[in-house]
């Protein structure tokens, strides 16, 4: 055979390295239509279904406007945070502010699952051997990846705007904020470029990128919630760039620079660390580890533990990276929300005088949402131990199915409250009173009990279907509150969220209320539990 | 005595697809049993239900006299599996994936342990997720060895080994034998099942096809004769009981039924006989017969055996 058969394409370096690129990327784009086109459509109406008018209808007048910029301002704390500051008194300026951090998070959290899944993952399940056994370059699977989200970046971009543009929105801010979408996405899909070079595992290559986006996004709030003193905070982030970009008020053009720069910059680390790297490895090489389990897993809840250990530290570390600094800079930013009327309703509603307590009792509150999501994550453990095959070796031992599912649940359903119990103290630092706060995150562990047993009674009922249905609850639990805020029934928030129960605005949850959430938890892990007994084990 | 293994008019179905089809098969106590069949026969999903990870939906499946879907932990406690496509948590490392099965069999020995590490040539500080696969096997491989289990259910378990681990094997096996240990063995290496198996099932599609021993299967077919005749025959194509008759000068080849040797060798020895080779027919051979055949229900199966 002659060298012209083995390589049909004379290339240069670069070009063999990118071999195959194309064929790749339509294979990843055969692979994941369904869910590159859902993500899309989703991420599209997140940034841009308010755009059409019904947004408007909230704040019909100059005043209700005005009234809405102040409570985002100076009013109440929790805006900066989470959303940002508004630039502006105008409607569209207003639009944006209300859907800047929603839509960036919801864009970047599917770019880091898509890029990873098709490398790291392929990686480690030994499909990117077979693919790069063929006339592929070394970093053509990366590139085929990142190009087809980068891509799927610019379309959201494009659909965003021209969204906006429809609605008779101003052209300059509406490309703006279409920029911000798109760049969300190429911004985090880099990091997880980076992110699935460095580690071996690609559970933690995609929580790790996705966390480093949403922690990123906090320091950009805190930035906003310490005052003007903190403002060089801001410029650190990405995130803070495309708020700053002041889509409908500053249409600030040049920030876009640094985000371009700083693509460039991830792409690049991640092909010099993909050029001196093995195959299967991460970056730091693979180490070894004890030949005996003398100090290893001793049982079905050892090896549970010693599964969900590290990704349990890991999250106990960022909670408390994320909390402590967020509850010491809102104490000092208290005092300019002395006057605020909202603040005092809800403090109010809370049965406690001070005003300071409601920021902190908020923002506890809305950690059961990304602790709720890693809790279903550990209970779907009990699916995937299945289809990875891990569970039947396992199983074939004197282990019954409930005493292996029961090591997953157990950690399901501890380390929230863990994680809960860091966030009361956390926050306690912050107004003082640590006894009162972690009463108050106490009461919010049965409502997130209550999604690990909707997840276990789908491993148990729906099987593989189990990560929607489980998924499924806490994206419902989401929309009920999100909806509530543009003025749907209460009715509805409170059947389909447990956490509509504990939200201390309605009043601190009663005994009989926690005791009922925790009957109802037990209830749907007990039927889980029946389920996965009766069933056949997945394959 | 009860057998260790007892399946009779076995079915399970996924969806459309017919995984089994009213097998039957039963393994005695103290026996290495082969179990054959192409790919996708069932032989995996046979296993799955007589580890209880699967309910059948008729028939019956015995382990011990026991029903392996209510009593899986029970009957654990007796067995040791290993899986087909062996898959280990990537973090943990191959001593300690050991250590942690014969913890839960409840039969840890260190000693056996060491030794059928030192055997198999494997390092145990590895992470799983740096084991090749004939690596990620010899850790269940090892884990079920060292488990003193009654019975050992392997499917497929040398598919990754190097010919001397394969020897190995081979050599565990037979200890397991002479201890008294029953081994349900699905492989595809017919040289394997040759060298350890008392006696095989052979399924396919579903359902039984042949079970015996070796040399009752060998009756069950025919067996290639090679004779050199001191003049080219004429008159030999009428010759009852011989097959694929070939004729190449005065070299005569053919497949003749295992109860007619007799009179083809007198027909060819009446034509003056120089040399002569009869072989029994191999497990490939018989192998062959089964794979090549027909799909059941169509007039194949069965009936292209010579029975």
């Amino acid at each position: 055979m002659s060298p012209a058969v083995l390589a049909p394409r004379a290339a240069t370096a670069t070009g063999n390295r990118l071999a195959g690129t194309g064929t790749l990327a339509r294979l990843l784009l055969r692979r994941d239509r369904v869910v590159l086109a859902v993500w899309l459509l989703l991420s599209w109406g997140v940034a841009a279904a308010r755009a059409g008018g019904t947004y408007a209808s909230l704040y019909p007048t100059a005043e209700a406007r005005q009234e809405r910029y102040d409570q985002v301002m100076v009013e109440v704390p929790m805006y900066l945070l989470f959303q940002g500051p508004a630039y502006g008194t105008g409607i569209d300026a207003l639009l944006v502010q209300e859907s800047f951090g929603a839509a960036t998070l919801f864009a970047a959290l599917g770019a880091v699952i898509f890029v990873v899944r098709h490398t790291r993952t392929d990686e480690q399940a030994g499909r990117r051997e077979l693919v790069g056994s063929a006339a592929v370059g070394r970093h053509a699977p990366l590139a085929a990846a990142l190009g087809v989200v980068f891509a799927a970046g610019a379309l959201l971009a494009v659909l965003t705007s021209a969204t906006m543009i429809a609605s008779a929105m101003p052209a300059a801010g509406s490309l703006i904020f279409g920029l911000v979408v798109g760049s969300a996405v190429w911004v985090s899909a880099a990091m997880a470029a980076v992110a699935a070079q460095v580690t071996a595992d690609p559970r933690a290559a995609s929580v790790g990128a996705f966390s480093l986006f949403v922690a990123l996004h906090f320091v950009r709030g805190i930035s906003g919630l310490g005052g003007p003193g903190l403002t060089w905070l801001g410029w650190l982030t990405p995130n803070g760039w495309l708020q700053r970009t002041q889509p409908f008020a500053g249409d600030r053009w040049w920030p876009f620079l640094l985000v371009a720069a700083l693509v460039v910059i991830l792409v690049r680390v991640a092909a010099l660390l993909g050029e001196r790297r093995d195959l299967g490895s991460g970056v730091p090489a693979a180490r070894h580890g004890t030949g005996t389990a003398r100090r290893g897993p001793g049982g079905p809840f050892g090896l549970a533990w010693r599964l969900h250990r590290t990704m349990a530290l890991v999250w106990v570390a960022a909670t408390a990276a994320v909390c402590l600094p967020t509850a010491l800079a809102g104490t000092a930013s208290m005092d300019q929300y002395a006057a605020s009327d909202q603040l005092a309703e809800w403090a109010a509603a809370m049965g406690s005088g001070d005003r300071g307590d409601v920021l902190f009792v908020y923002i506890a509150f809305t950690t059961v949402f990304p602790i709720s999501l890693y809790a279903i994550q550990i209970v779907l453990r009990i699916r995937a131990e299945e289809t990875d095959g891990h569970a039947a070796l396992l199983l074939s031992t004197p282990v019954g199915r409930l005493r292996w599912a029961a090591g997953h649940l157990a950690a399901a359903l501890a380390v929230p409250a863990v994680l809960l119990v860091v966030v009361g103290l956390c926050f306690g630092a912050g107004t003082g009173d640590a006894a009162a706060m972690l009463a108050t995150t106490a009461r919010l562990i049965p409502a997130v009990w209550v999604l690990v047993g909707v997840a276990m009674a789908a491993c148990g009922l729906a099987g593989r279907a189990a990560p929607v249905a489980g998924y499924g609850a806490l994206v419902v639990a989401l929309t009920v509150e999100f909806g509530q805020h543009l003025g749907w029934p209460d009715w509805l928030f409170r059947t389909f969220s447990p956490f509509a129960h504990v939200l201390p605005f309605f009043g601190t949850p009663g005994a009989t209320t926690l005791a009922a959430l925790t009957a109802l938890a037990a209830g749907l892990c007990a039927a889980g539990l029946a389920g996965l007994h009766r069933r056949d084990l997945l394959a | 005595m009860t057998a260790t293994i007892d399946i009779t008019g076995l079915v399970k179905t996924f969806g459309r697809t017919r995984a089994l089809d009213g097998l039957d098969m039963a393994v005695q106590p103290g026996e290495v049993h082969g179990f054959l069949g192409p790919n996708g026969a069932g032989k995996s999903t046979t296993l799955r239900i007589l580890l209880g990870f699967l309910r059948p939906e008729a028939g019956a499946a015995r382990l011990f006299g026991e029903d392996p879907w209510h009593r899986a932990v029970e009957l654990h406690r007796r067995l040791a599996y290993v899986p087909g496509d062996v898959t280990l948590w990537p973090g943990l490392t191959g001593g300690e994936v050991i250590d942690l099965l014969g913890r839960l069999r409840g039969r840890a020995d260190r000693r056996r342990r060491d030794e059928l590490v030192q055997r198999f040539d494997l390092d145990p500080r590895k992470k799983c997720r740096a084991y090749s696969t004939g690596n990620r096997q010899k850790v269940a491989l090892i884990a079920a060895l060292a488990g003193e289990a009654e019975l050992l259910l392997l499917d497929e378990p040398t598919s990754g080994l190097d010919p001397l681990m394969e020897a190995v094997f081979r050599e565990c096996v037979a200890e397991e034998r002479a201890k008294g240990r029953t081994v349900l063995l699905s492989s595809h290496i017919l040289g394997e099942v040759e060298a350890v198996c008392d006696r095989v099932t052979i399924i396919r599609e579903g359902s039984t096809v042949e079970a015996g021993t070796l040399s009752e299967l060998r009756h069950l077919t025919r067996s290639s004769v090679s004779a050199e005749l001191a003049a080219a025959p004429s008159g030999l194509e009428g010759l009852d009981g011989a097959h694929d008759l070939r004729i190449e000068g005065r070299r005569v080849r053919c497949q003749v039924d295992t109860g007619r040797i007799g009179e083809v060798v007198a027909h060819l020895h009446a034509l003056g006989l120089l040399d002569l080779t009869v072989q029994p027919p191999t497990l490939e051979e018989l192998f062959l017969r089964h794979y090549r055949a027909e799909p059941a229900g169509q007039g194949g199966g069965r009936n292209a055996v010579a029975r």
